[in-house]
């Protein structure tokens, strides 16, 4: 008897003794480079609803090209990739491609979500440099542009005449001020509370807020002295449109807008639908410029693009897709399909396009760093309290200590 | 073999100790019992020790250990490349596993000792029982199993998974994170100044929320219901009909009509028809100060939940007797008097736990503030915290997780409203009849 306990109480320790001893190899984090396969590839494709049609038209038309890949469509919306990719990438049920903004591409990059763009020579010279600026983080570009988005300047013209839209700020705020509401409830909305938006008053003088890289670690830059200045401007503006943040959130600005309460509207060419729809006689120009400067002043431009998983098994394939839409027939149909300006410098016909190509000369990437959806809840909180009576430094002062660590 | 005069009880522990089932095999003849309890050994010691020393396959040495150091050895090496929210669920559930294995072991372990003791009564050792009868009699244990797999790993875990963020620097900013002890609890509670304000702000409000949320309805309900059974109301089924339709809209959609009504700008309809009665010149911006929009949540939510506890009244006032009503009158009591000294009492006494549980449910009311107005407005605080005028806790826990991936903090107030409404909710529980007469 005492020697069966003798024999299992040393096995036990030996068990136990052992178990100290790694027994197992460091993991290994890099994935293999990858080739084109002869075999017959699927790549999935994650896109927002409004993008399907084009994703599966390109897709036949990237089948014809390539007969042994094929695209399959799968929908995720844009604001949800981001944090889908996290979860569904590692588990291996994610997509070979995927759209997000730009602004997503340094949670994407750091979090090794995403592989770096390998540009077909055919299709890089073409890219507009802001898009490249964009998705460009810490000196390496992530994803492929396929549209670029900015906003800009919306006129009811049968409540305003071109002429009369204002071409400086000074001016809007006085014809706002003397406005007369006979012609419409409103001269002037825009969602108050979005920092989207109001970027603008802040960029006077060639302050760019977060950096024109959009990845400012050390400051905000809205406490300058040139920052400061042209948020007076939009406090100002606060004459007609006397309402509280809270009540002018972008969906309530739409469709007083749309309703034709207000004769002009701050937005993107995503609302033009809704203006055809509403059957409005709108044109479109650019911002009115800050303070004593000429030119329009600076707005946010958000880069959408098609980023490469890092868990896809078919990365070559995919950025072959990806580089598939960049080219002219497709970035054409994609224009056509949804109606957002294409990333490359193809021309393209439309009511709006001209005033938005030229506002887009004037506008600069949107921040892109890691705490992207931090800075932007503390931004529209900041910009919603400025509007609503709070001092402009000061708020912002509480943001910057909040975002910048 | 054992004596049966009870001297080898330490035998029998000390074997059952060693080895699940060693007793139950060696010396008390329960051998399919033994094997059974000796293969849950033998699995174990497969996965902590064999998968370890291997090097591969699941191993519960590793998933408790990478847990603890999030996957990076003594060399500084990374040997666990998942990330460190898998590697984290992938501990706390080796521990549980582990906790099953330690409950296991001590059940075999008395059950050893309970079998030496029958056989020291009866002096004789029974055989196998046969496989017909061991079922029969461990019935319980079969039919409960799956439910209590399933509450490890859909409740318990996730539970203990919530909570255990709270100790980390967990946010979806970052893919790794690490353990930092309290350090997110001195942020909160005392650690940051404006959040601490923003956690007091936030917790007087959900507080008071709960409290009047639920007096409102309640005795709104209480009211209408009263008001109903008086005999004078014509068409009073008719306007029970009515007054049920905001319960039976889905508040989302409710609380969504709600907020565009009360639109601050000429867009918003109530706005709109008070300016063409001309009753205002200018809109009226409902949502601008915090009073204001506080108290439209507390109102509008009367709106959309008098309807329940006006049934709930209505039910209640049916067993009162009409003798009692009856009486009261003759003797010249007025309608005031009734209600006050005859209804109220009786249905307060029977819906009194309703009240209480009501109160819980509106301290975790997600819908009636976030789909009525988001939080909004803003305050000076918002800019840090992310916290808005008319968050309660809930709210605020899902801008922080969903929007922010501060799970972090989320963590710490999921766990105080936890710690605040566990023992209310457990009090109200144990109050009820049913818990009292022992039939749960």
């Amino acid at each position: 008897m005492k020697k069966k306990i003798l024999a299992v109480a040393m096995a036990t320790t030996l068990c136990f003794g052992l178990s100290g001893c790694g027994g197992r190899s460091v993991a290994n984090t890099d994935s293999d480079s990858q080739t084109l396969s002869d075999e017959d590839v699927t790549i999935t494709v994650w896109e927002s609803e409004e993008v399907k049609e084009f994703i599966e038209k390109a897709g036949e038309a990237f089948t014809k090209e390539h007969p042994n890949i094929t695209v399959e469509y799968v929908n995720v919306e844009l604001g949800d990739s981001t944090s889908q990719i996290a979860l569904d990438g590692p588990a291996g049920t994610g997509p070979d491609l995927f759209a997000a903004p730009h602004d997503k591409v340094g949670v994407l990059a750091e979090a090794g979500h995403v592989k770096a763009s390998e540009l077909d020579d055919s299709v890089s010279g073409k890219i507009q440099q802001t898009c490249v600026d964009g998705l460009t983080y810490n000196g390496t570009m992530y994803g492929y542009p396929v549209s670029v988005e900015t906003y800009a300047l919306f006129y009811n013209k049968d409540i305003i005449s071109e002429d009369e839209v204002p071409k400086t700020w000074a001016d809007m705020i006085d014809y706002c001020k003397n406005y007369d509401t006979k012609k419409s409830d409103y001269a002037l909305v825009f969602p108050v509370g979005s920092g989207y938006y109001d970027v603008t008053f802040s960029t006077y003088n060639g302050n760019r807020p977060f950096g024109a890289d959009g990845l400012s670690t050390d400051t905000t830059y809205l406490t300058t002295e040139d920052g400061l200045k042209g948020m007076e401007q939009f406090t100002a503006l606060k004459t007609n449109l006397n309402s509280a943040s809270a009540d002018l959130s972008s969906s309530t600005v739409k469709s007083l807008f749309t309703n034709g309460q207000a004769a002009m509207y701050i937005s993107g060419l995503w609302d033009t639908q809704a203006f055809a729809d509403a059957g409005l006689n709108v044109g479109a120009t650019t911002l009115p410029s800050l303070l004593d400067e000429t030119t329009p002043s600076t707005s946010f431009n958000g880069t959408r693009a098609m980023f490469v998983s890092a868990y896809s098994k078919h990365q070559a394939e995919a950025n072959l897709f990806a580089n598939f839409l960049l080219t002219d027939d497709m970035q054409q149909l994609r224009y056509e399909v949804t109606g957002t300006l294409p990333a490359t410098d193809l021309e393209v016909d439309g009511d709006y396009v001209a005033a938005f190509k030229e506002q887009l000369q004037y506008s600069y990437p949107m921040f892109k760093n890691i705490d992207a959806e931090a800075y932007w809840a503390s931004y529209n909180a900041a910009v919603s309290n400025i509007w609503d009576g709070a001092d402009a430094k000061s708020e912002f002062e509480a943001m910057e200590e909040a975002v910048i660590k | 073999m054992v004596k049966s005069n009870g001297s080898d009880k330490n035998k029998i522990l000390l074997f059952s100790i060693l080895f699940m089932g060693l007793s139950h095999i060696l010396f008390l003849k329960r051998f399919g019992k033994g094997i059974v309890y000796a293969f849950i050994e033998a699995m174990f010691i497969i996965f902590t020790v064999l998968t370890t020393l291997v090097g591969s396959g699941p191993s519960i040495y590793y998933a408790i250990s990478d847990m603890i150091t999030f996957g990076v050895g003594a060399d500084g090496q990374i040997y666990n490349a998942q990330a460190h929210n898998f590697i984290l669920i992938e501990g706390v559930m080796a521990l549980v596993i582990v906790g099953v294995f330690i409950i296991f072991y001590v059940i075999s372990v008395q059950d050893a000792l309970r079998t030496y003791n029958e056989y020291c009564m009866s002096k004789r050792l029974e055989g196998p029982k046969g496989l017909a009868r061991t079922i029969d009699e461990s019935f319980p244990v079969f039919a409960l199993a799956p439910a209590i797999v399933l509450v490890l790993f859909f409740v318990i875990i996730p539970l203990i998974f919530a909570a255990i963020v709270a100790f980390t620097d967990y946010t979806t900013v970052k893919q790794s994170f690490n353990w930092v002890g309290i350090e997110n609890f001195k942020y909160i509670f005392g650690g940051n100044a404006t959040w601490t304000k923003a956690l007091g702000s936030v917790v007087v409000w959900t507080l008071l929320w709960a409290a009047l949320a639920t007096f409102t309805c309640y005795f709104g309900g209480l009211v209408v219901a009263v008001l109903m059974a008086d005999n004078k109301i014509k068409l009073a089924p008719a306007f029970r009909t009515i007054f049920i339709l905001p319960y039976a809209i889905p508040s989302i959609v409710s609380m969504r009509v709600w907020f565009s009504l009360l639109n601050g700008t000429s867009g918003g309809i109530i706005n709109r028809t008070l300016m063409s009665f001309n009753l205002i010149d200018a809109p009226v911006s409902f949502f601008s100060s915090v009073s204001m929009a506080r108290f439209l949540c507390i109102l509008i939510n009367l709106w959309a939940g008098f309807p329940y506890f006006m049934l709930l009244s209505m039910g209640t006032m049916t067993s009162i007797s009409a003798d009692v009503n009856e009486a009261a009158k003759i003797d010249g009591a007025s309608k005031l008097q009734i209600f006050r000294n005859i209804t109220l009492p009786l249905v307060l006494y029977q819906t009194a736990p309703l009240i209480i549980m009501s109160f819980v449910h509106n301290i975790n009311n997600f819908g009636a503030i976030y789909y009525l107005t988001g939080g909004a407005p803003n305050t000076k605080l918002s800019t840090t915290t992310y916290a808005q005028g008319t968050d309660i806790i809930v709210t605020w826990i899902y801008k922080l997780t969903v929007d922010q991936g501060q799970y972090r903090y989320a963590s710490v107030l999921a766990i105080l409203v936890f710690v605040v409404l566990c023992p209310v909710a457990i009090w109200n529980f144990r109050r009820t009849k049913s818990f009292k007469e022992g039939e749960v």
